[in-house]
Order: C-alpha cells, then sequence, then structure tokens
C-alpha cells in the first residue's frame, strides 16, 4: 500500500531542491510538512511548471495585472472544468514564494476559521485549506488528483509532523530510528 | 453422492477460512498502516531534527 517508486522519487527530487526552505518557512506555523510538499509539488508539477520556472509560483497563487503572470489556467466553474487565463503572483526565488505562500494561509481568517492550523493530519490539513477556498474543486478531487500520493509518499520518506522550534520529541522517539527498550540502535 | 456432500464440505470450510483470514489480514494491515501513519503525524520535531530527517531519507531514497 505504500507510494509507488515513481512518485518517491519525484518527491525526493522536490525535497532535494526545496526541503530546507519548506523546512525554515513552516517552522511554528501549524502546517505539516507532508501537507505542504504534497501540495507545492502536485501545484508546480513538481517544479516544472512555466508558473513555477518563469514565476517561482509553486502553489497557484493568484496576482493581478500589477504584480502578476498572465497564464493559461482550469478551473471548476459549477461543477465543469474550463481552460481559462488568470494573473498569478510573481516571486524572486522559492524562500519569497514560501514566506508568502504561508503568510497567504496564516494571516487569512478564512484558513485559521477553517481549522487549517488545528488539522490532525496533512490530508486533514488539506481537506481544510481546500474547503475553504484554494482550491476550487471539491477536496476530495484535489486529494484524488495526486495530493493525496504525494502527502503518503513524504510521510513515508521523511517521517515527520508538523516542526516547532521548541518541539520536545527526544530524537529516540522520532519513527526514522529505531528504538528497542528506549535505547537508540 | 455421500462423498461428494462430504468434499463440498470441506471445500467450504476451507473458502470460508481463507475469506475470514483475508479480511482479517486486510484489516489488520490497514489498521497498523493507519496507527503507523497517525504515529508520524503526531511526531512534532525541531528544524534541526526536520533538517536530519530530510538528509536520512535522501539518503534512503
Amino acid at each position: 500500500m505504500g507510494a509507488s517508486a515513481y512518485t518517491k522519487s519525484l518527491i525526493t527530487t522536490f525535497v532535494q531542491q526545496h526541503g530546507a526552505d519548506i523546512v525554515s518557512a513552516i517552522t511554528n506555523t501549524g502546517l505539516y510538512f507532508a501537507a505542504v510538499v504534497g501540495q507545492l509539488s502536485v501545484e508546480s508539477a513538481n517544479g516544472t511548471s512555466g508558473l513555477s520556472q518563469e514565476a517561482n509560483n509553486y502553489g497557484g497563487i493568484k496576482g493581478d495585472a500589477n504584480d502578476g503572470v498572465l497564464m493559461d489556467t482550469t478551473e471548476v466553474q459549477n461543477g465543469r472544468t474550463v481552460s481559462t487565463k488568470a494573473y498569478f503572483k510573481k516571486y524572486d526565488n522559492f524562500p519569497a514564494f514560501m514566506a508568502d505562500y504561508v503568510s497567504n494561509l496564516t494571516d487569512n481568517d478564512r484558513y485559521v476559521s477553517a481549522g487549517v492550523f488545528t488539522a490532525t493530519s496533512p490530508e486533514d490539513q488539506i481537506t481544510k485549506m481546500v474547503n475553504a477556498g484554494y482550491s476550487t474543486q471539491t477536496a476530495k478531487a484535489y486529494l484524488a488528483g495526486g495530493v493525496g500520493d504525494r502527502i503518503a509518499a513524504t510521510r513515508e520518506l521523511f517521517p515527520m509532523g508538523q516542526i516547532n522550534s521548541s518541539a520536545t520529541t527526544p530524537a529516540c522517539c522520532i519513527p526514522t530510528t529505531v528504538c528497542i527498550g528506549g535505547i537508540q540502535i | 453422492m455421500a462423498d461428494d456432500s462430504k468434499k463440498n464440505k470441506a471445500l467450504h470450510i476451507i473458502l470460508f477460512i481463507f475469506a475470514v483470514a483475508t479480511v482479517v489480514g486486510y484489516g489488520g494491515f490497514m489498521y497498523y498502516e493507519y496507527a503507523k501513519n497517525k504515529k508520524i503525524d503526531a511526531t512534532v520535531v525541531t528544524p534541526e531534527q526536520a533538517l536530519s530527517i530530510i538528509q536520512q531519507g535522501l539518503q534512503n531514497g
């Protein structure tokens, strides 16, 4: 039931390129590492989409004519998927994108009141994010469209939940290490 | 006829045991995966620990 080798290789590449910046940006926010990696990996076609390459926008964050780039996109309107054009924000680099991605979520009461930051799992967090309006798709379709698989692969490869600068989890209890009787081996 | 009936009965018992074992085995595996994921999701780490997990994952991957 584990993630496929292909999905794992996509996640490995993505985390190799952006893992450290993601850790730095989501520390103390309540965002799950696997949720962010899974979502951004799909939204940016693992960093190969035109929007991520031309504008460093890995999350499909909308902009306007003043600060954005006009790109083709698909949206769900009245239950139908339609092709359209929209302005998306442009960033100087990946860390600048991450800072805006995180503040767009944490500073927005829509996401806070939807329970995004009190979610109990990455899947729950994405569901609440989508229900609060991150995507025009349903949460179920959004997860089934690849985000769910990439969350599973991220969890398998990089087993951790949220990141907090004052975390008290002893190194021995982190799932990557093997413990017998409290002794790390 | 009597022998066929016994054979059928034995076959039905084997099929029943196989079906129960499949359901229990699948259910057990799903529960194991659920419990494992729940434990991972509940693991809050420091940024330093996160970077170390990333390094370890990249080496293993």
